[in-house]
């Protein structure tokens, strides 16, 4: 299961911009992480999927969120049981 | 005389350009009337608005958001949790915009001056085309800025 978890960990961060990337369970516990990015991070990217979800309850479509800050962004994406949660930096040289 | 031109949103007021014969002029609004004006700014595949105060209370809402105090809640809650994800990689209450997006439509948060502005916006929508265009032949000069928002809505600065 963590060689699967650690393959798709590895795919996320080969994208443009991607600094770091975590997988968490539906206690907020983390599953996986690579890169750049604080593995207690589960815990709060996990309660902001569920405060999202509160949005549009009978929506099972899962949502995307994208925080903004400056030239970084952080994407969490609540799917069934696992939520995934993506740290993405854009350097000067992604924006040329 | 051609239609106002909205160039610049400042705090509250939103400066708009009036062509008037050769001069252009800068108008601030009231709170009141920057309100309505941006109204007038509104996408066309815009399908609901809310904009809060930073307590959560419903300023303004319409089209699928009218009085939807339900999501206010919820966003303000959603709000309450970006404050501090990780200091190391976004500083704390640094978060200025969030998106939220689904299938079909999409939400944007954007705080500004102490107010939550959502909309929902579609991606399906066709749009009705109440958006404000510029003329093409206008020219922009930099407006003047001025500070604070209770600025008569007659006061022509230049």
């Amino acid at each position: 299961m963590e060689t699967q978890l650690d393959k798709v960990l590895t795919e996320c961060l080969v994208q443009q911009d991607t600094v770091g990337a975590l997988v968490a369970n539906p206690q907020g516990l983390c599953l996986g992480a690579k890169g750049i990015i604080n593995p207690n991070v589960s815990g709060i990217g996990m309660a902001i999927s569920e405060q999202v979800a509160k949005l549009e309850p009978e929506n099972n479509a899962p949502a995307t969120i994208c925080l903004y800050s400056g030239n970084k962004r952080c994407i969490i994406q609540k799917d069934g049981e696992i939520t995934g949660i993506i740290y993405k930096h854009a350097t000067e040289s992604s924006n040329n | 005389m051609r239609a106002p031109v909205i160039c610049q949103c400042y705090q509250m007021a939103i400066i708009v350009l009036v062509p008037c014969e050769y001069q252009i002029r800068t108008i601030v609004l009231s709170d009141a009337q920057a309100i309505e004006m941006e109204k007038l700014i509104t996408p066309p595949n815009q399908i609901g608005h809310l904009i809060l105060k930073d307590d959560g209370a419903v300023l303004e809402s319409g089209g699928e958001l009218k009085n939807d105090e339900r999501s206010a809640n919820v966003i303000m809650g959603l709000l309450n949790l970006t404050e501090s994800i990780d200091e190391n990689f976004m500083p704390n209450s640094s978060c200025e915009r969030i998106t939220i997006d689904y299938e079909e439509h999409s939400y944007s948060i954007c705080l500004s001056n102490k107010r939550i502005y959502v909309v929902k916006l579609s991606k399906t929508h066709s749009g009705n085309g109440a958006t404000t265009s510029s003329p093409s032949s206008t020219t922009y000069n930099d407006t003047e800025f001025v500070e604070g928002n209770n600025a008569s809505s007659s006061t022509v600065l230049a």
